[in-house]
């Protein structure tokens, strides 16, 4: 070899970079395209990993009445009977505070604290208190502390019971300032209540037989309603506007040893002897209440002492003297269970990250648990659940409500329902249209008019779907609500056209007939369509009048008591089929057009009218490819958004009447993911959402390309 | 049976022969055409016909006399009555635009010379009559019903004396509302004025977009198709990256949402505007986020059209280049490259379209309805990536379905329409052009 | 062509005795024994081919090929279609690296150098040769261009190398006349002779040791064809060049040497005129008499 010229080492270089640049930006280009469908994945996987939990150091502190863990887990407050209510940082231990104030210590009685921190107090001299502790914290400041616990304590009147039952601080109505508060206690004589707002206490005692020997009560939320379990395992909904009456009862089957509420207070955990954890609602239907029982959740060992309700969610903790469970509502699902001896007294962290245990000794156990989507399961996503405010389990997407406590309900299949529903009035309504098209451009049409059309479907193809959607929902909808008996007679009226129209045609002379006719039926066949147009204008109201009493819509209700709404399924049906119709008219028009000629040649020569070839030859060669166009244009009708977005209510039903909206997966995307919290659960779940139309179009496509290959290859054989 | 109805030899061949399915067929193809067509041609002439001045008619009714332009017209319909529609505007003074009279009602109906439309900042057009034309500060107009208003004259777009104008003054008064249209700001919460920067956003929005897609698509392509190893690999991987062209455009916008925006935006945030947070900069929807989705979506259209192109430069073009001691990279760039160009345009022209068109992974990843600012202005850096931006989609969304008024806002929305699309049509006109010329020179598709 | 009429051929038997001596024309046939002749004993090598076998997969495409070619001599490879003959020429400039799926042994020698050694330069080898292809394959870029091309791509920018290159190719290759007032036109709105003579022009711009053509005039009409026959006859004097055609009045007419493959096989090689008037093989016989191929 002689000497390299530089230019030429300059231009091997540059090819060797150039090489690396693009296999390397390549192959990252398609990773990353590719990289889509992991990233999608990776943030809707988090729904289906189960919580983790730790158990942290035990402390030992002195044995207690009660425990109220902070929002933050990271301070409690013990009450002690003896010494008041100690509060002290977490995991360290560290005293912040004892606050003395309040009752005189020690105290006779101290119910367990709710988990919004009040709890009532019996002193040494009998009298009652209300407390409810409160941490100050100065805005901003992590450091627990610095932050202040103060007990603001109401009442402080005597009180002869010997056990209070039931605790409910009412908020302040009126001019009052205070809180008012509804009181359930026994004593010797039975069962007594009374509500106190600034005054002193009168106790009207019940005298209903059944309530002999309640173990447990709890005031509904408003304080209007009572629940009462008994020893002889039953559970009474009292109400207590006036006289207290009894309302209905349910058997729950063992002695009630616990009651409490899950956050928004509809839902009542029972708790009985054995162990038996059941939820139960109360639904108002007219004048009555409708008890049921709509939640059971495993066994805990041993009898259950108590409940403590999440702030943030539906779980809940519920212990026994061994057992220390948190469960969620929705899902019956067991987030956390701990063997834990001798627990008298447990709290849950207002976030439910924390849980605290105390023992009679006064050893206070902790756990922390991570358990980001414990409202998702299974059966959540895709079976029936019995919600708050149900009668029955059903399958609902509502993703948030007006307040707090909401039950998310976050069913996939009416949004799966939804989309199937609006795929498949698009398809009853593309598919005839853009296959027989496509067989008559490809077999029957002059080449001219062939060469406008393919183009002009081309173009087709790229309208957007807003402009789509747009006149669907605001010039077609309208339109179609005032007179739908037009659009649904118009087909029997172009048919009647068209018979008007053929008997000419056959009149014609031949000569005519195949000069201007043959591949250019279409032409002929547009006037045709203007008069069915015309004649159904003209007739339909008088039809209406005749057979439908004049208004369709009226006549729907009554007849068959079908609603009318005006963005419908027969509205996405029409619009979304518009948008397919191109999609599968190319897709299926290039499949019919390629079938080799040798194969239409033989037909036709063995004397085959040109239908019988297309029908009988070319449609059964071309048959892959027609069912490869469906899928693409199924695939399109799947993931369709703007349309259904702006074509229909968006309502999640399940309901197939035509004359109903729905939501489909896509839209769903569209309406929740601009308010969805970044990483809650909401958003994990339409995350989930696009990986199914992901996957489902990306198989559906895949499939088509695979079948179209198949056929290519087949044709080359020619 | 068919010869005891004793049907006439040709109807039984028109039958039997399928001609009459092919007929049939045909009426398919042709209801498909008619839709096509009928549906632009309405946008077309709903959306332009709104500019033009149309007369203002006085009524005496038994609720009063109605001063007005008429909008609709309907038939009387099962238990209903004839109706007709007034547009009266004045919205300050009588609470509503539009409104219904029994056509019954109607008597004596006039052209008044003198009545004028006002077309004014606040508060929609204004149906009167002028009272007092002399101040140079105000204006006193007259309602039909007699109430008066004076409004400041810089509160005024323009005076149309409908009734008084003829075809000239009209189609003056026609271009300047166009012009109004196309170049002015929004008014009345986008359902008056024009829409400049949803324009300009689409444009903007399109132009970033096409900067990050055609190296992304070329390379891609390039790699695919000239420098990986031909195999089942590079075969499923190229089936993969067309079939992504078919993923839902909601995908990538909820996609861009939780990578551009949370992933990528919220890492940029605590790195360089941590001082900002937490108001987010880059960890909220804007124009790259949107541009870089857009991208993304649009980027195996590229790949499809310039793979296309790559295979359809001729073997023995590269073949002369490599013989004659060019590298790989200098036949790609001097020869396969040029004659790959139309395609690479193609591609890049049908992204644009598909670019213009979408709007719901927008919705997700920073178009908003109104946007205080342009990504584009005098201000330094020039070029915000960060700020929202204002798109043509999305304000026919916006404005016709989010719209307290959407009554009063349809023809804007029907303008908007029609601007976009013509855009995409116009955008896929051209890229169909470009590549039948593109087959014509090298014969054939390479399909 | 009907298959029962080809002759019975008995199954040659490449035996090679000897190997050739650099600086000494050697043609060998098949039967090994050297054909002397005094032209080609004063041309020094250019071109040495030996025991070269090329594989397509498991199919082999050339079996054990021995050839030389000497310095300014015209090598004119027929044959019947699929015989390998432009497989051969290919392997020369090594453009069947291109094709994957290609395995090679044997050695080539262009000059001193062998070109399948392992650290052997492809780009700067290829610099070293022309080729002509059998379509013309002008780029679509101006007819300038097209012949600056292989210049450019060596990193030549100095205008005046470049004209002066341009016009000398275009001269030596007889365009020069045709096309000196629109050398800014596209090379593709030239006829389809000129467009291959463009096609020479672009392959003698880089001074070529040896210039390869691949069936340059297969689709050419007969004038097209006798002007490139031409003009091969001329460019004898600068290059060598190695031709293969179809067309065996063609090879009589332009080559010095003549050889002839069947089946990826070398049958003969020899001095043209011998070769078509007293051919040694009794296949090479019924091929040039037109009995198959």
């Amino acid at each position: 070899m002689t000497r390299i010229p530089p230019a030429l080492i300059r231009a091997k270089r540059t090819d060797r970079f150039m090489t690396g640049i693009i296999t390397m930006g390549g192959f990252l280009i398609i990773a990353a395209v590719l990289g889509i469908l992991v990233f999608i994945g990776r943030e809707a996987l988090p729904l289906a990993r189960s919580g983790k939990s730790r158990t942290n150091p035990s402390l030992q502190v002195a044995p207690v009445a009660g425990l109220l863990a902070d929002e933050s887990g990271k301070v409690i407050g013990l009450l002690r009977p003896d010494s008041g209510v100690e509060c002290i940082a977490l995991p360290s231990g560290t005293p912040l505070a004892t606050l003395q104030d309040g009752p005189v210590r020690p105290w006779k009685q101290a119910t367990e604290p709710s988990s919004r921190g009040e709890f009532a107090v019996l002193d040494q001299e009998n009298k009652l208190f209300f407390g409810r502790l409160n941490w100050e914290k100065p805005s901003g400041d992590p450091d627990p502390t610095h932050w202040t616990p103060t007990v603001e304590w109401n009442g402080g009147m005597p009180a002869s019971m010997d056990t209070l039952l039931a605790v409910r601080a009412l908020p302040p109505s009126g001019l009052a300032t205070q809180p008012s508060y509804r009181v359930l206690a026994s004593g010797k004589d039975g069962l007594s209540w009374t509500e106190w707002s600034e005054g002193a206490l009168t106790w009207k005692s019940i005298t209903i037989p059944e309530l002999q020997d309640t173990t447990q009560a709890i005031w509904s939320a408003d304080g209007a309603h009572l629940w009462a379990g008994t020893r002889s395992g039953n559970l009474h909904f009292l109400s207590m506007e006036g006289e207290p009456t009894l309302n209905s009862s349910l058997a729950f089957g063992e002695p009630v040893t616990a009651l409490g509420f899950v956050l928004g207070q509809t839902s009542l955990l029972v708790g009985g002897e054995q162990g038996k954890l059941l939820a139960c609602q109360a639904i108002k239907k007219e004048d009555a209440f409708l008890l049921q029982w709509f939640h059971q959740f495993e066994k805990l060992n041993g009898p259950i002492r108590g409940f403590k309700s999440s702030l943030r969610d539906k779980r809940f903790l519920a212990w026994s003297p061994n057992h220390v469970v948190v469960d969620h509502l929705t899902t019956e699902n067991r987030i956390f269970s701990a063997s834990a001896q001798d627990t008298r007294h447990a709290s849950l962290s207002a976030r439910g990250e924390f849980i605290y245990a105390a023992s009679s000794t006064g050893e206070l156990r902790s756990w922390s648990m991570d358990a980001p989507h414990p409202e998702i399961s299974a059966k959540v996503l895709w079976g029936k659940v019995h919600y708050e405010g149900y009668e029955k389990p059903e399958q609902v997407w509502q993703s948030s409500g007006g307040t707090d406590d909401f039950e998310p309900k976050l069913s996939l299949m009416p949004l799966v329902f939804g989309t199937l529903k609006g795929t498949l009035f698009a398809m009853l309504f593309a598919l005839p249209l853009a296959l027989f098209g496509a067989l008559y451009t490809s077999q029957f049409a002059h080449p001219r008019l062939k060469n406008i059309i393919k183009p002009a479907v081309e173009i087709m193809a790229a309208l957007p779907s807003v402009v789509l959607g747009f006149l669907a929902g605001l010039v077609l909808a309208p339109l179609l609500e005032k007179s739908a008996i037009h659009v649904i007679l118009l087909p029997f009226f172009a048919l009647l056209a068209a018979c008007i129209v053929a008997p000419l045609w056959i009149r014609m002379p031949k000569g005519f007939r195949l000069g201007w006719g043959q591949g250019r039926e279409t032409l002929w066949l547009i006037p045709a369509i203007f008069i069915g147009l015309g004649l159904c204008i003209v007739l339909a109201p008088s039809f209406e009048r005749i057979f439908l009493g004049g208004d369709f819509r009226a006549w729907l209700l009554a007849k068959h008591s079908i609603t009318y709404d005006q963005r419908n399924a027969i509205v996405v049906g029409f619009a979304m089929g518009f948008a397919v119709i191109p999609i599968i008219f190319s897709v299926s028009e290039d499949a019919l057009s390629s079938v080799p000629k040798a194969l239409t040649s033989a037909s036709l020569a063995c004397g085959a009218s040109p239908w019988q070839t297309a029908w009988r030859v070319v449609v059964p060669t071309a048959s892959p490819g027609i069912f490869s166009a469906i899928m693409v244009g199924l695939g399109r009708a799947i993931g369709e958004t703007m349309i259904v977005l702006m074509a229909t209510g968006n309502t999640p039903l399940m309901d197939w009447s035509p004359f109903n909206g729905m939501r489909t997966l896509a839209a769903n995307i569209a309406v929740e993911a601009p308010e969805a919290p970044v990483h809650g659960t909401l958003y994990r779940v339409l995350f989930l959402t696009a990986l199914l139309l992901f996957a489902l179009t990306f198989l559906l496509n895949t499939g088509a390309e695979v079948i179209r290959q198949h056929l290519r290859k087949r044709y080359e054989t020619f | 049976m068919t010869e005891t109805l004793n049907i006439p030899p040709r109807w039984r061949a028109f039958i039997r022969r399928g001609s009459a399915m092919v007929w049939l067929s045909g009426a398919a193809l042709a209801l498909s055409l008619l839709m096509m067509v009928g549906l632009v041609g309405y946008i077309a002439a709903k959306g332009l016909g709104f500019f033009w001045p149309s007369s203002i008619v006085q009524v005496q009714t038994s609720e009063g006399p109605i001063l007005g332009e008429i909008s609709a017209q309907e038939k009387a319909h099962g238990t209903d009555p004839a109706k007709t529609q007034f547009r009266v505007c004045n919205r300050d003074l009588f609470g509503q635009d539009y409104r219904w009279v029994p056509s019954a009602d109607i008597q004596d109906p006039q052209r008044p010379a003198d009545a004028v439309l006002v077309e004014r900042l606040e508060n929609g057009p204004f149906i009167g009559f002028i009272q007092d034309g002399s101040s140079g500060e105000t204006l006193v107009l007259r309602a039909v019903d007699g109430q008066t208003l004076e409004i400041p004259r810089k509160h005024i777009v323009r005076i149309v004396p409908s009734n008084a104008l003829g075809v000239f003054g009209k189609s003056r008064v026609y271009a300047s509302r166009l012009w109004e249209f196309v170049a002015g700001d929004p008014r009345e919460s986008n359902t008056e004025g024009g829409v400049f920067p949803a324009i300009f956003g689409t444009v903007m929005m399109v132009l970033l977009m096409s900067i990050a897609v055609v190296p992304l698509g070329v390379v891609a392509a390039l790699f695919l198709r000239e420098y990986a190893r031909q195999g089942w690999v590079i075969r499923a991987l190229r089936i993969a990256v067309n079939n992504l062209a078919g993923v839902p455009s909601i995908v990538f916008g909820i996609f861009g949402l939780g990578f551009f925006i949370y992933t990528v935006g919220g890492t940029l945030d605590q790195i360089f505007f941590s001082q900002k947070l937490p108001t987010p900069t880059f960890g909220t929807g804007g124009i790259l986020w949107a541009s870089l989705t857009l991208a993304l979506l649009t980027v195996p259209v590229v790949i499809v059209s310039t793979e296309e192109a790559l295979s359809a430069v001729p073997r023995s073009q590269r073949e002369a280049s490599l013989a004659l001691g060019a590298t790989k990279w200098q036949t790609i760039w001097n020869v396969v490259l040029p004659g790959a160009l139309p395609g690479i345009l193609t591609g890049l022209v049908l992204a644009m379209a598909r670019g213009a068109g979408e709007v719901a992974p927008l919705m997700l990843t920073g178009v908003v309805k109104l946007a205080p600012s342009m990504p584009l202005d005098a201000s330094f850096p020039f070029l915000h990536l960060d700020r929202k931006f204002m798109h043509l989609g999305f304000h026919i969304y916006d404005v016709g379905f989010q719209s307290p008024n959407s009554e009063a806002a349809k023809p804007m929305v029907f303008m908007t329409t029609l601007l976009l699309l013509l855009i995409v049509l116009l955008l896929n006109l051209a890229a169909l052009r470009l590549r039948s010329r593109l087959r014509a020179r090298v014969g054939g598709s390479s399909f | 062509m009907d298959l029962n009429e080809r002759p019975v051929i008995p199954e040659p038997v490449p035996t090679i005795t000897e190997p050739p001596r650099a600086g000494e024309a050697h043609i060998l046939s098949q039967q090994g024994t050297p054909l002397t002749d005094r032209a080609a004993l004063e041309a020094p090598t250019m071109v040495s081919v030996k025991d070269l076998n090329l594989f397509y997969g498991r199919k082999q495409a050339l079996h054990g090929i021995n050839l030389e070619v000497g310095k300014n001599t015209v090598m004119a490879l027929i044959g019947p279609s699929g015989c390998g003959k432009s497989t051969l020429l290919r392997c020369i400039n090594r453009m069947n690296d291109l094709i994957d799926n290609v395995r090679i042994d044997g050695h080539v020698r262009v000059g001193q150098s062998d070109i399948y050694a392992p650290d052997v330069d492809v780009i700067g080898l290829r610099m070293r040769m022309g080729m002509v292809f059998q379509k013309s394959n002008p780029f679509p870029k101006s007819i300038y261009e097209n012949v600056a091309y292989g210049l450019r791509v060596q990193g030549v920018k100095n205008r005046a190398v470049l004209d002066e290159a341009v016009e000398r190719s275009l001269i030596s290759a007889g365009l020069w006349d045709e096309v000196k007032d629109r050398l800014n036109e596209s090379g593709l709105g030239l006829s389809g002779g000129q467009q291959q003579r463009l096609c020479i022009a672009r392959a003698l711009a880089v001074k070529p040791e040896v210039l390869l053509m691949d069936e340059p005039c297969s689709a050419l009409d007969p004038l097209a064809t006798s002007r490139i026959e031409e003009l091969i006859f001329e460019l004898k004097r600068d290059f060598t060049i190695v031709i293969v055609t179809h067309n065996m009045q063609q090879a009589a007419r332009v080559s010095d040497f003549t050889a002839f493959f069947w089946m990826g096989k070398l049958i003969e090689v020899g001095l043209t005129e011998k070769l078509f008037t007293n051919p040694r093989e009794r296949m090479t016989e019924d091929y040039i008499s037109g009995r198959f191929g």
